[in-house]
């Protein structure tokens, strides 16, 4: 009976002891406190186990040692706990924890990386922008084969950089893993462990047009801004710039130097220039991470909505009055040009209020349709609602990109003024230029928006293909037949409207286009904006330029856009 | 009658021997598999290339066999797992002071005159030449008549000898103490002085402390092992009978005195616990381990407030930074957590299996091959590794406490404490090290014995082997 009793204490202390230490050991990194308290917490009830389990002795000193050993098996069980949850268990999110705000990481998977002779990177004619070579002492260098024809700060924002000490940003970052060989090719890498060969990454192909690319940021020039040239028919991404860039050569440490020491100092003091605020934010990529208001630009959503729901926006005929008095307090709508009605004509059409971008008329559309249906449409085009607005922009995975948003305040739309000052696109909108590149694109592609990608195919370091990506469409954002009357009004735009020196770039070639002036605050330049699809009968590019505090769409985004399209032209 | 050689062939201490061949030919490869690995370019694949690395660390392993074979001649029924286990975990030391050499190379500190010199000496060597000497210290308790020198000088056994004089030791460790707090050096910038400069070598005069202490407990306690005298009664408290009171007040004011003015928490929670240890096992109250880990606790909250009422920021700063990066090293980890974030990193980066020897980078953790070493072993080896050296100490410590249970108590108790003692210095420092560099428990700084480098940490391991073999001998002598 005793001894009944005995080994069912005894049970039930193990099986408590158990529950305690397996509930604990699955604790996230953050919560080691919690997992030491279980631990602990078992302890006890494991001497209290092992106390059960002793033959009985009687009082005196071999009672005591044999305690007292049963304390310490006790402790190094403990220990073994331990171990086992930070060795095995927690091991792989332990390895990679960084705690925020502290700048100190793991050094494991740097010094890896810079013993793997990582891929490299070529645009879409095969030219090399990136690779890695080895030095003598078996580390590896990444090198910018781009520098011998390029500048180098035009692709900063495409490749990204490589540093063992501040990580990678860009395509290195999105496919480090490809890159560096840890997925693609385990196998071989297997075999190149065991053998003691430098491990060999993945190449990257890209969609990139490196020519046009580099022409695209000197056209740029000095100012901020970005420039994304899609080829709308499968989403293949030809050019995307951002102004500033910066060199990747700077952070890429290199291990032949003679003095690590200065050469570490290299990389650090250009870290620091290009964190300092003077340096303008090289490291955002703008046309992913940027968010601006998209000015006039938004007008081709908001046409799109009104063809789509053609019996909301009802009547035919449109006004384009000098000023437009929506809500009573608010402050009314006023066009960027005083007398805009004398060119639109009075009644007008939806052609001629776009191509001379008249904001009242376009405020009138959005009022016509409610809150709802422009939302609708946006969402169409990805452009979504705070409240369902995720924090990436999912659809565009090779590089960090951030979801555009209609608005930001929740509920902005419910207000009349709000509803019609989005409808010429100021109000709380905020998009990347790759969305206002998509939505031209859409527009171009019969309405099929397609996934944006960058990466055309993957091969291993023996050329084998492991990934060969293939155009995936987003979604219908609206009719072909939608399409073609936007496309038509685009058209219009570079033939006669606002922005029409777009054309003059491409003689011989149809250029549709839509310009944007995205007023920011009373004193400041105002975001120049322009879209562009060419040819408008079968397009084959679509663009969005964006400079920030560049004046008017109508003029030096125009100007760029055309530009741009003409080196498309000239690089095919 | 057996032929003498018969004889001399019977008392072979086979499995002794058997042990430490294994354990030498495991070293052996581990030694050329680190050199090959961390500096290839020194390896040349012929007799004598091979023999020229493995020189360092198989001369004091060959010293090992030369025991064991000595000790078949000499004191053949000394115990014959502790020197294997002895032999694997030095041997480990040696193999990972090897291995971690070039790492700790590269890292330089600056002189006075502006230049930079490795902060390392030569540890491998080094190393070496502990367990040499360590070696030779086991040999030389083993082997030097011992007994027989003290009864011609002192009319007593070398044990009997010990236990006769309680209060000199009792002394000569106050002395130590006060010696350390007025002479004490810090020479690596640790935050603590608790080395003698001897000029040749630095000398942590704690790692002597701790056998004194042993020893002034087993005499003490074996004399007053058979008091039953009832309770001290003061008020509504019980307390011990007064030969224990007054050690345990006495042993706990050392260990906050040791916290107070040498700043070695570490130190002191060793010392208190190996004390607490022996209180138990003589008394066989568990009662008093529970008032002594209070009075411990207590002690150390009632320090920390009074300095921080006092506003004496280095007292303030060894317990709360100790138990701050205990608790969220993360949120300091580029501060005082340093070294433990850097230790979990490494430990995560292991795995079951290990990265493989030469493969990690275990010399960013601040000092890998003394208190962190167990961290280069759970990097390099793996879950395996860190099981295989835990279980090492296991036997280790358990066949201590067997030797301690073997000793006749009713003659012996003496050495009997003695053994105890002994074994829970290494059970205790084992435990404070690891659990330290696990998390387990507040980090504090002592060493991992026998694998740790340091001079003074290895020759006082290898004089408790000595002892516990001395003891584990004579109890078959006695006839048991």
């Amino acid at each position: 009976m005793k001894t009944n009793i005995r080994s069912l204490l005894r049970l039930i202390a193990l099986a408590v002891a158990t529950v305690s230490i397996v509930y604990g050991i699955s604790q996230p990194v953050e919560q080691e406190v919690r997992w030491l308290l279980f631990l602990w917490a078992a302890a006890p009830l494991l001497g209290l186990a092992a106390w059960l389990s002793r033959p009985p002795l009687p009082p005196g000193l071999p009672r005591s040692a044999y305690n007292l050993a049963l304390t310490v098996g006790i402790g190094f069980v403990l220990i073994s706990f331990q171990l086992l949850r930070q060795q095995v268990v927690q091991a792989q999110a332990v390895y990679h924890y960084v705690e925020p705000g502290q700048g100190i990481s793991n050094i494991r998977p740097v010094l890896a990386s810079q013993r793997v002779k990582r891929g490299t990177i070529l645009d879409r004619n095969d030219v090399v922008l990136v690779q890695s070579e080895l030095t003598d002492n078996g580390f590896a260098h990444r090198v910018y084969p781009l520098t011998s024809q390029f500048d180098p700060h035009a692709f900063s924002n495409i490749t990204g950089f490589f540093s063992t000490r501040f990580g990678q940003s860009g395509l290195e970052a999105t496919y480090s893993e490809y890159l560096s060989g840890e997925r693609g090719n385990e196998l071989r890498n297997l075999r190149d462990t065991l053998l003691g060969n430098p491990i060999e990454g993945n190449n990257l192909h890209l969609t990139l047009n490196a020519t046009l690319q580099a022409r695209a940021a000197a056209l740029l020039g000095g100012r901020n801004g970005s420039v994304v040239v899609l080829d709308p028919r499968s989403g293949a991404v030809l050019a995307m710039v951002s102004v500033p860039g910066f060199d990747p050569r700077g952070l890429s440490f290199d291990p032949s130097a003679p003095d690590w020491g200065v050469e570490n100092d290299r990389v650090g003091a250009y870290w620091n220039q290009i964190n300092d605020p003077a340096a303008r934010q090289p490291l955002l990529n703008r046309p992913t991470q940027g968010q601006y208001p998209p000015g006039s630009t938004f007008k081709t959503v908001t046409a799109v909505a009104a063809l789509e729901y053609a019996a909301r926006a009802q009547p035919e005929a449109i006004t384009c009055p000098n000023q437009l008095d929506v809500e009573a307090g608010a402050p009314p709508v006023v066009n960027a040009v005083p007398g805009l009605g004398s060119l639109t004509g009075n009644p007008s059409n939806l052609e001629r209020v776009y191509a001379y971008s008249c904001n009242t008329a376009f405020a009138q559309y959005a009022l016509r349709l409610g809150a709802d249906h422009l939302a609708e449409v946006a969402r169409r085009f990805d452009i979504y609602q705070p409240q369902d607005a995720p924090r990436s922009y999912d659809e565009f995975s090779d590089l960090l990109t951030v979801s555009s948003r209609l608005f930001v305040q929740p509920g902005f739309l419910n207000r009349p003024a709000a509803l019609a000052d989005t409808g010429y696109g100021q109000g709380q909108l905020l998009l990347t230029p790759l969305q206002m590149a998509l939505v031209a694109a859409a527009i171009a592609n019969d309405g099929v928006m397609m996934q944006p990608y960058l990466v055309q195919r993957m091969t291993d370091p023996d050329g084998r293909v492991i990934m060969e990506r293939r155009p995936q469409p987003i979604r219908q954002t609206m009719s072909a037949s939608t399409a073609a009357v936007m496309r038509r009004h685009m058209r219009a735009v570079a033939q006669y409207g606002f922005g029409s020196i777009v054309s003059n770039f491409v003689p011989g070639v149809a250029v549709g286009g839509k310009s944007g002036t995205a007023e920011l605050a009373p004193g400041v330049a105002p975001h120049a904006w322009f879209i562009a699809i060419a040819a408008v009968e079968q397009p084959r590019y679509a663009v969005a330029v964006m400079i920030e505090n560049g004046g008017e769409g109508s003029g030096a985004a125009a100007e760029l856009a055309g530009q741009v399209l003409q080196a498309a032209f000239a690089t095919e | 009658m057996q032929h003498p050689l018969i004889q001399r062939l019977r008392q072979f201490r086979g499995i002794e021997f058997q042990l430490l061949v294994t354990v030498l030919m495991f070293f052996a490869a581990g030694y050329l598999l680190a050199v090959f690995t961390t500096h290839q370019s020194e390896f040349v694949a012929s007799v004598p290339g091979v023999l020229s690395i493995l020189w360092p660390s198989t001369v004091p392993l060959l010293l090992f066999v030369a025991v064991s074979l000595g000790l078949s001649w000499r004191t053949r029924n000394a115990d014959q797992i502790l020197l294997p286990l002895v032999a694997l975990l030095s041997g480990l030391g040696l193999l990972l002071n090897a291995r971690l050499k070039p790492g700790l190379d590269r890292i330089l500190c600056p002189t006075r005159d502006g230049t930079f010199v490795p902060c390392y000496g030569d540890v491998a060597a080094k190393q070496t030449l502990w367990v040499t000497l360590g070696v030779i210290v086991l040999a030389a308790m083993l082997f030097i008549p011992w007994d027989r020198i003290f009864i011609r000088l002192q009319r007593s056994s070398l044990m009997d000898w010990l236990n006769h004089y309680p209060y000199v030791w009792l002394t000569i460790g106050m002395g130590l103490m006060i010696a350390t707090f007025f002479f004490g050096t810090d020479p690596n910038q640790s935050g603590v002085r608790v080395w003698f400069n001897l000029g040749f070598f630095l000398f942590q005069p704690v790692e002597l402390l701790k056998i004194i202490l042993v020893v002034f407990m087993a005499s003490y306690m074996d004399r007053h092992r058979e008091v039953v005298a009832a309770p001290y009664r003061l008020g509504p408290l019980a307390l011990p009978p007064l030969p224990y009171l007054v050690p345990l007040i006495g042993m706990w004011g050392i260990a906050m005195g040791v916290i107070v003015f040498q700043r070695d928490l570490g130190a002191a929670l060793l010392l208190f616990g190996v004390f607490l240890a022996m209180l138990y096992v003589a008394t066989g109250r568990g009662m008093y381990v529970l008032a002594g880990l209070t009075a411990f606790g207590v002690g150390t909250v009632v320090i920390y407030h009074l300095a921080t009422s006092l506003d004496l920021y280095q007292y303030i700063n060894i317990i709360q930074v100790r138990l701050a990066i205990w608790l969220d090293p993360w949120s300091v980890a580029q501060g005082t957590g340093y070294q433990i974030v850097q230790g979990i990193y490494a430990l995560s980066a292991g795995g079951v299996f290990g990265v493989g020897l030469g493969r990690g980078v275990p010399t960013v953790v601040p000092a890998i091959h003394t208190d962190f070493v167990f961290i280069a072993i759970g990097e390099e080896l793996g879950l395996l590794g860190t099981m295989g050296v835990l279980i090492t100490y296991m036997l280790l410590i358990f066949r201590g406490f067997h030797i301690a249970l073997v000793v006749p108590g009713r003659f012996r108790g003496f050495e009997q404490l003695l053994a105890i003692g002994l074994t829970s210095i290494l059970a205790i420092q084992t435990f404070i090290i690891i659990g330290g560099n696990l998390r387990l428990i507040p980090l504090t700084g002592i060493t991992l014995p026998f694998i740790s480098y340091g001079g003074s940490s290895v020759l006082i391991n290898f004089l408790i082997i000595g002892l516990l073999m001395r003891i584990s001998d004579s109890s078959h002598k006695a006839g048991y």
